[in-house]
């Protein structure tokens, strides 16, 4: 599946990173495809394109202060949740998503 | 749209974001400040020369603080319009003095009168009138209301209240109070509990009483450095690949990032994080009692110079991590081998 991600937190400087982080090694371990923006201290890295945000069958913000620019998702179905439980088990999260979504 | 929250939870991202964005304000206008002092001694402001220039913009970027705050408060409500009338909700907040709680209040009421004017439907024609004149001008218009004849008085008795108490507090209370504040910088570690904590040393650091700072960056260094000290002493409470992580540990604990110490609490949360707290905790009410200050609000071991007292931080600093350190010898078990195994996969 595409998923597309942001990842975000107060500081800026180490949960956004490691969220990222995690997600990124959990998709690949799921045989799925991931770009993750984020947004940390220094400004947004990785900016998604719009192509990839259309095209996304996931959308994921593991963010804990306010999405930058979110206009942009603004015709997709947002899971949001914090960077911690992402760090913790992305593997497990990514799995239950999926789950989710073939279910309904 | 996104799964919506419960509605503290989005109170709750919304003074994260505020704090999020104010703290790089609150760095150079600390230490220009304390570097101020140190050029032109204690009457600086009054003494003409690169030390005042110096005091001067550190003032200029510390009276930002709040503004900022209230400003990004706002934006994380109403998004980009809510910008605006944020810093100006926060500028009456610094000016009546009711200060970082006032920004909290201006910040909140800004963004939600901004949010609101957001949903009124205008013919097309008027539309491109909305961002820069009707939502600024009525949004500012209501908030100077609120601000200056509602909420403004009630928040700057509410915030001196605060200061007060923090000003005449008698050691049981610093104890109490380093203990508490301690405890919750080493809960989570640079999360949300962490952020709290560390947003009181601001508030306090905003109404010029830099005591708690000192405390926090003890409790905020200590969880990596203390667990450093574990990975070095107690080998065989560590896997291998724990171990190979003392670098990083050594580097968050003297730079400040208390998140390095995040891989070890994850991996076995009930043991390793009651020692953190602890021994910040414990850290944290010696430095109330000893007194100490310090006048910048991030930085790790570089802007200890700008302690009241260097040496004595110091020393409170070394215990909190051999505290740390000696909890995680009582409380963490030994690693077993299938431990070992599992996480060398």
């Amino acid at each position: 599946m595409k998923i597309v991600a942001i990842t975000s937190c107060a500081t800026g400087i180490a949960h956004s990173y490691m969220a990222a982080e995690a997600l990124r090694k959990a998709a690949k371990e799921l045989g799925d495809e991931i770009r993750v923006e984020v947004q940390g201290a220094m400004g947004i890295e990785n900016r998604l394109t719009d192509e990839q945000i259309v095209e996304a069958d996931i959308v994921i913000w593991a963010v804990d202060v306010n999405v930058r620019d979110k206009d942009r998702f603004d015709e997709k179905n947002v899971i949001q949740l914090g960077p911690n439980e992402v760090i913790r088990d992305a593997k497990k999260i990514l799995s239950d998503i999926k789950a989710n979504l073939s279910k309904s | 749209m996104s799964k919506s929250e419960s509605f503290f939870g989005d109170i709750r991202k919304h003074l994260m974001t505020g704090v999020s964005y104010m703290i790089p304000f609150v760095v150079p206008g600390g230490i220009l400040i304390a570097i101020g002092f140190a050029i032109g001694g204690i009457y600086v402001y009054d003494t003409p020369g690169f030390g005042a220039d110096i005091f001067a913009w550190g003032k200029v970027a510390m009276g930002l603080m709040v503004p900022a705050m209230a400003g990004y408060i706002a934006f994380s409500i109403a998004d980009r319009p809510g910008i605006a009338v944020g810093f100006i909700a926060g500028m009456l907040a610094e000016n009546q003095g009711s200060g970082f709680l006032g920004g909290i209040v201006g910040g909140l009421l800004a963004g939600y009168i901004v949010k609101a004017l957001k949903q009124i439907k205008v013919p097309d024609m008027v539309k491109s009138l909305m961002p820069v004149l009707f939502i600024p001008l009525v949004g500012t218009f209501i908030v100077g209301l609120g601000m200056t004849y509602v909420l403004g008085g009630p928040a700057a008795w509410l915030n001196n209240a605060m200061l007060n108490l923090l000003n005449n507090m008698g050691e049981t209370g610093g104890v109490l109070l380093g203990l508490i504040q301690g405890a919750m910088l080493a809960f989570d570690m640079g999360g949300p509990v962490n952020k709290a904590a560390y947003a009181f040393a601001l508030a306090a650091a905003d109404g010029n009483n830099w005591a708690p700072m000192a405390a926090n960056f003890i409790a905020s260094m200590s969880p990596p450095a203390g667990i450093a000290l574990a990975l070095v002493l107690f080998k065989d409470k560590w896997t291998k690949v724990e171990r190979e992580g003392v670098g990083g540990c050594v580097i968050g604990g003297l730079a400040m990032i208390t998140e390095f110490a995040i891989p070890y609490a994850a991996a076995d949360p009930l043991h390793v994080l009651p020692a953190t707290m602890v021994g910040s905790g414990v850290g944290a009410a010696l430095s109330y009692v000893f007194g100490l200050t310090l006048t910048a609000p991030h930085g790790g071991l570089f802007v200890i110079p700008l302690a009241n007292k260097p040496f004595v931080w110091l020393l409170v600093f070394a215990v909190s991590i051999v505290v740390t350190a000696g909890m995680l010898f009582i409380l963490k078990p030994k690693v077993t081998e299938s431990q070992e195994k599992a996480l060398s996969l």
